[in-house]
C-alpha cells in the first residue's frame, strides 16, 4: 500500500506537471523555420563569373542548404569551397554573411565579403525565399538577386551535417 | 554504387581510431565504449575536418556516407537485438517493486525537468517547424536513457554486478530501457505521424497487434529454437540465419508500422528465450563482430554529424552546459531520490544514481533517431552528445569517490563467503 502511495506521488505528480508544461509551452513559438536544402537562382548581371570574380557566383540553378538552430542560422552554397554565411532570422527576414578572417589572402588578392539580405515567402508553396548576395570586395560592391525555392523531399537533419 | 577502396580504407581508420582511443581510456579506467565514442566524434568535422579539411573530404567524401551510414545501422539493428537478449525478468527477482519505483522516478525526474527546459530552449534552438509538444517530449525522453549496456559493462568491470547496488542498478536500468523505448516510440509515432502518410491510428493498432503477436505467439515459437540448441549443444549456422532473419523482419516491419526499425530489432531480442547457456551462444556468435567491427561505424557515423563548430558563441556554450547540468541533476538526482526512499543508505542510493546517470551508447542512438525525424537541430544534437559523452564519462571516477573500492570490498563480504563455500 505504501509503495502504491509512494508510487502514485514520485511518479504522477512530476506526470501531471509534465501535461501542465505542455499546455504552457503551446503558447511559446519559435523562429521561422528556414533549415533544409533550396533550389537557389542567382541573376547575375553581366557575363558569367563577372560579378566580384567571386566563384560561388555562376548563372544558373545551384543548391543552398540551410542549417538552424533557433534564430541562427547557416547558409552553405554548392561552391567549390562551400562557402558558408552565418546570420540570422528575425521573423521572415534573413541576414547573414561571411568575412574572411584576413583582408588579403596568400598570393595577396583581396577576398571577398559576402553579405546577404533576404525574407520567406510562405504565402507560396513551396516556400520561397527572396533576397540578394552583395560582395565587398575592396571599394568594390556587387549585388546579386537570388530566389530559392525549398525542397519539400529533405526534412531538416536528414544526411545534413 | 559504393567506392569499395574508399568504403575499406574508411572502415580501416575507423577501427584504428577506435582501438587506439579505446585503449587510452581503458588505462584511465574508463570503459572502451567511451573511447570508441570520442573516436567518432575526433573522425568528425569537430577535430579531423577542423584541423585537416583536405584529408576529411577525401577520406568521407558525401557521396560515399550513405554506405557507411547504412553498414552502421546494420550493425546497431544487431546491437539493439543484443540489448533486447541480455533484458531478463531474472533481473527483477525480489525487488521488482522497488525497482519499478526507482527506475520509474529516475525517468520522471529527468523528464519532467527536460521538459520544463526545453520551455526556455524550443524558442532559442528550434523552429516553428517542429511542435513545441514533440519538442519537448523528445527532448524529455532523451533527458531520461540510461545506458543498459554501458552499465552492465561497468558494473562487471568494477565487481559490482553481484553487490546490492550492481543489482539494483542493473534492474532499474532493465526496466529503464524498456519504458524509455517505449515512450521514444511513442514519440516518434506522433513526429513522424505529422510527416509521413502512414495514418496513426494504423500505426498504433499495427504496432499493439505486432507487440500482441511477438509476445503471445512468436516467443513460444521461439522456444523451439532453445530446443534445437540443447538438442545440438551449439548454434548451427542455419539457427543463426533463421534468428537473423527473424530479427530483420522484425526491424523491417516497426520501421514500415511509422515507429522505427530499432524497435523491432530490439523487441526481438526481448522475446528471445533466457536460457543463459542459449543467450551466450548467440552472443558468442554476434557480439565480436557487432562491437568490434560495426558499432565504431556507428560512432563515426554518429561524429560526422557532430560538429563542435556549431556552438559558436557563449550563449551556445551556455545552452549546452544547462543541458549538462539539467541532464544530471534529474537522473543523477531522480535515482538517488528514488533509491533513498526505497530504503537504501544514502551512499548506496547516491551509487545508483550514479550508475543511472551512464547514458553512452543510448543517448546516442535516441539523439540519431531525433535529428533523422528532425525533432532537433545539428547544434541541439552536438549538445546533446556532448552532454551524453560528459554524463559517462563521470560516472566511473564518481562512483569511484562516492562507493570506493573498500565500501565495495566491505558490502561484497557475505557474497564473497557464500562463494568460496
Amino acid at each position: 500500500m505504501r509503495a502504491v502511495l509512494l508510487y502514485l506521488v514520485l511518479v504522477g505528480l512530476p506526470v501531471l506537471g509534465i501535461l501542465g508544461l505542455l499546455r504552457v509551452g503551446q503558447t511559446l513559438s519559435a523562429p521561422t523555420s528556414l533549415a533544409g536544402s533550396w533550389n537557389a537562382q542567382l541573376n547575375v548581371p553581366g557575363p558569367p563569373g563577372s560579378s566580384a570574380g567571386d566563384p560561388l557566383v555562376h548563372p544558373g540553378p545551384t543548391v543552398l542548404s540551410i542549417t538552424q538552430s533557433g534564430p541562427r542560422v547557416f547558409l552553405t552554397f554548392d561552391d567549390i569551397q562551400k562557402t558558408t554565411l552565418i546570420g540570422s532570422v528575425q521573423g521572415l527576414l534573413i541576414y547573414a554573411s561571411f568575412i574572411p578572417e584576413r583582408a588579403t589572402d596568400a598570393s595577396g588578392a583581396v577576398t571577398t565579403a559576402v553579405h546577404f539580405q533576404g525574407r520567406v515567402d510562405r504565402q507560396t508553396e513551396p516556400d520561397q525565399l527572396l533576397g540578394a548576395l552583395i560582395f565587398n570586395r575592396g571599394q568594390m560592391r556587387t549585388e546579386v538577386p537570388l530566389i530559392a525555392i525549398r525542397n519539400r523531399e529533405i526534412r531538416k537533419g536528414v544526411g545534413s551535417q | 554504387m559504393p567506392n569499395l577502396p574508399i568504403l575499406l580504407l574508411q572502415i580501416t581508420v575507423i577501427l584504428l581510431a577506435a582501438r587506439i582511443v579505446g585503449w587510452l581510456f581503458r588505462r584511465v579506467g574508463q570503459p572502451q565504449v567511451m573511447g570508441e565514442m570520442v573516436a567518432g566524434i575526433l573522425l568528425g568535422p569537430s577535430l579531423l575536418g577542423w584541423v585537416a579539411p583536405g584529408i576529411s573530404a577525401a577520406l568521407f567524401p558525401r557521396a560515399s556516407l550513405g554506405f557507411l551510414n547504412s553498414l552502421s545501422q546494420i550493425g546497431l539493428l544487431l546491437f539493439m537485438f543484443l540489448v533486447g537478449i541480455e533484458m531478463n525478468p531474472q533481473f527483477l527477482r525480489g525487488r521488482k517493486h522497488s525497482a519499478v519505483v526507482i527506475s520509474h522516478v529516475s525517468i520522471i525526474i529527468p523528464f519532467f525537468m527536460g521538459t520544463l527546459v526545453a520551455l526556455y530552449l524550443y524558442p532559442r534552438l528550434s523552429d516553428d517547424g517542429v511542435a513545441f509538444t514533440h519538442f519537448a517530449l523528445f527532448f524529455g525522453t532523451a533527458m531520461s536513457i540510461t545506458a543498459f549496456p554501458v552499465l552492465a559493462r561497468i558494473l562487471t568491470e568494477r565487481n559490482l554486478i553481484r553487490s546490492s547496488v550492481g543489482t539494483v542498478a542493473i534492474a532499474c536500468a532493465a526496466v529503464d530501457d524498456v519504458t524509455a523505448w517505449c515512450i521514444l516510440a511513442g514519440v516518434v509515432v506522433l513526429v513522424r505521424a505529422s510527416i509521413v502518410a502512414i495514418p496513426l491510428w494504423l500505426t498504433l493498432t499495427g504496432t499493439a497487434l505486432y507487440v500482441g503477436i511477438m509476445f503471445l505467439g512468436t516467443r513460444r515459437a521461439l522456444r523451439r529454437l532453445e530446443v534445437v540448441f540443447w538438442a545440438r549443444k551449439k548454434i548451427t549456422p542455419d539457427m543463426m540465419a533463421v534468428i537473423l532473419v527473424l530479427v530483420l523482419a522484425s526491424a523491417l516491419i516497426t520501421e514500415r508500422l511509422g515507429i522505427h526499425a530499432l524497435f523491432g530489432a530490439f523487441l526481438m531480442g526481448a522475446i528471445m528465450p533466457k536460457d543463459q547457456g542459449f543467450v551466450h551462444a548467440i552472443r558468442q556468435k554476434l557480439e565480436t563482430l557487432t562491437v568490434v567491427l560495426l558499432l565504431p561505424l556507428y560512432f563515426a557515423s554518429t561524429g560526422l554529424r557532430t560538429s563542435i563548430g556549431l556552438l559558436s558563441g557563449s550563449d551556445m556554450w551556455f545552452y549546452c552546459g544547462l543541458i549538462i547540468v539539467v541532464a544530471v541533476a534529474g537522473k543523477f538526482g531522480g535515482a538517488t531520490f528514488g533509491a533513498r526512499l526505497s530504503g537504501m543508505p544514502w551512499r548506496e542510493a547516491g551509487a545508483v544514481g550514479i550508475l543511472m546517470n551512464t547514458r553512452g551508447l543510448m543517448e546516442l542512438v535516441v539523439l540519431n533517431i531525433g535529428l533523422d525525424i528532425g525533432v532537433i537541430s545539428s547544434a541541439l544534437f552536438t549538445m546533446m552528445v556532448l552532454m551524453a559523452m560528459v554524463t559517462t564519462f563521470m560516472t566511473t571516477p564518481l562512483l569511484e569517490l562516492i562507493y570506493p573500492a573498500r565500501q565495495r570490498w566491505h558490502e561484497l563480504a557475505p557474497a564473497r563467503t557464500a562463494m568460496a563455500a
